[in-house]
């Protein structure tokens, strides 16, 4: 860990062979709404990255654009070797390519309601990876007894609560080892208490290396443990730095408006 | 003894109707997909065939659409048997309404798991075996057995072309004997009987289905 810090420095300056996301001057717009402008980010292998702010402010569509769920409609998204560039459609290959890599967490989990726990967490193990159903099992159990649900293997995903469908759906995310996990708002459509339940599983995964970008609401987990906060309003981002340094001194009026309003409520 | 015989011959052409139903509602539930992936298409031209097709179908009555496929087959193209013409023409229509029914199930599919098997990185024909058909299947259960039972009904025009299913033979006999009342009252008993079987059979897939995802 110590040496990626290190690193890590280097690569607020320049792309260090760790960075494995950079995203240059990517900008969105649905028709003639304008969502992302001019945004600039690259993230280190092994690193965690909260990013912040107001609704409406662009921090999902980011997310989305990163896995091409949202073709950006200007600039250029690099996820290793693979180049996204809003002037060219990106080919099958490439696609396919961007999706291996990265593993996405929705708010609303996403399961799919017609297949038990363990067959959404196999599924694309088998399809994609073209692992066979007993190593694919194997994985899964492995996964969901990490997340504590392996109880739940042999049921619907309806019988299972919203942290428990979200544990099985980080769990299916993993399954696909991918480099980066991105989190939409894991938590969100969560009670409290429950979502308690997925940020400790987030915890420990962050804790074990993986490199992750979460988008959330929740300061707690941003300051704690994540290594580097970004904060968006109005479609750019207009705040970013050691999480530490963006949660208690924030530099920007509007961060510090934003920071105090979430925290008074 | 008389009412035993009349039964006999009715339950003689049951398999005539069954079989009708049967072969239309598979030749309707296959040409369905195509059309119903061509409605939901994001080509807005297959978008405006599909529809127009659709409309086509769905716009002119049965009984004209048998006669037709019946005497134009026969003019043109080759002699056309009874049965396949009527076949034909209810499979076709068929066809129009089930898409119709595809095409709301799958909109009843929530986007989420779409994307979530993008990013998973499915590919077209495995979101749609593993995931996209089961659910349209099981969302579409109860409408397509309500249209089937329908279809059952609908196979009665196929009379008119000389297809001896029930209807048909009701007709002869009533013809043949003037007791018209009490053989058209077991062909309605009948019919009653066959869309009861049909109700049960669909509404027990269904439960069985649900059990599975409650479990």
């Amino acid at each position: 860990m110590n040496s990626m810090t290190i690193e890590n420095h280097n690569s607020s300056v320049h792309p260090s062979s760790d960075t494995i996301l950079s995203i240059e001057g990517v900008g969105k717009k649905f028709g003639t709404i304008r969502v992302l402008e001019g945004v600039d980010f690259s993230l280190s292998s092994g690193e965690v990255v909260a990013i912040i702010g107001p609704s409406g402010s662009g921090k999902s569509t980011l997310l989305r654009c990163i896995n091409q769920l949202e073709p950006q409609t200007e600039g250029i998204i690099r996820v290793g070797d693979v180049v996204i560039d809003a002037l060219h459609a990106p080919s099958k290959q490439q696609l396919s390519k961007l999706q291996r890599k990265l593993g996405m967490v929705f708010q609303s989990f996403n399961l799919f309601p017609h297949l038990t726990v363990l067959e959404n967490v196999s599924l694309a193990q088998r399809k994609v990876l073209g692992r066979s159903k007993r190593e694919a099992d194997e994985r899964s159990m492995q996964l969901l007894t990490r997340v504590g649900l392996a109880g739940k293997a042999e049921m619907y995903p309806s019988r299972c609560s919203g942290g428990q469908q979200q544990r099985i759906a980080i769990s299916r995310a993993l399954a696909l080892d991918p480099e980066i996990m991105l989190f939409d708002e894991p938590t969100s459509a969560l009670d409290p208490e429950v979502g308690l339940e997925v940020l400790a599983v987030m915890r420990e995964l962050a804790n074990s290396g993986m490199t992750m970008i979460v988008v959330t609401h929740e300061m707690r987990f941003a300051e704690q443990v994540s290594d580097r906060v970004v904060v968006m309003a109005d479609g750019r981002i207009i705040e970013e730095g050691p999480s530490k340094d963006v949660m208690r001194n924030p530099k920007h009026e509007r961060v510090q408006k934003f920071l105090t309003a979430v925290r008074d409520r | 003894m008389e009412t035993f015989n009349f039964l006999l011959a009715l339950l003689k052409a049951v398999p005539w109707s069954l079989a009708l139903t049967i072969s239309s509602f598979g030749i309707g539930a296959l040409l369905a997909i195509p059309l119903c992936m061509m409605r939901i298409s994001k080509r807005a031209g297959l978008r405006a065939i599909a529809l127009s097709i659709t409309v086509f179908i769905r716009s002119i009555p049965p009984i004209v659409w048998l006669f037709f496929i019946f005497f134009s087959f026969s003019e043109f193209v080759v002699q056309l048997n009874a049965f396949v013409a009527a076949m034909l023409g209810l499979g076709l229509i068929t066809a129009a309404n089930l898409a119709e029914i595809y095409r709301g199930a799958l909109q009843a599919i929530p986007a989420g798991q779409r994307e979530a098997s993008h990013v998973l990185g499915l590919s077209f024909w495995d979101r749609a075996s593993a995931i996209m058909v089961p659910q349209v299947f099981r969302y579409s259960l109860p409408a397509c057995s309500t249209y089937a039972i329908g279809l059952l009904k609908d196979t009665a025009i196929a009379s008119t072309i000389g297809v001896p299913e029930m209807a048909q033979v009701a007709y002869q006999i009533s013809q043949q004997t003037f007791k018209g009342l009490e053989i058209y009252a077991l062909a309605g008993g009948l019919y009653l009987v066959i869309s009861f079987a049909m109700a049960w059979l669909s509404r027990s897939v269904d439960t069985g289905l649900r059990a599975r995802i409650e479990r």
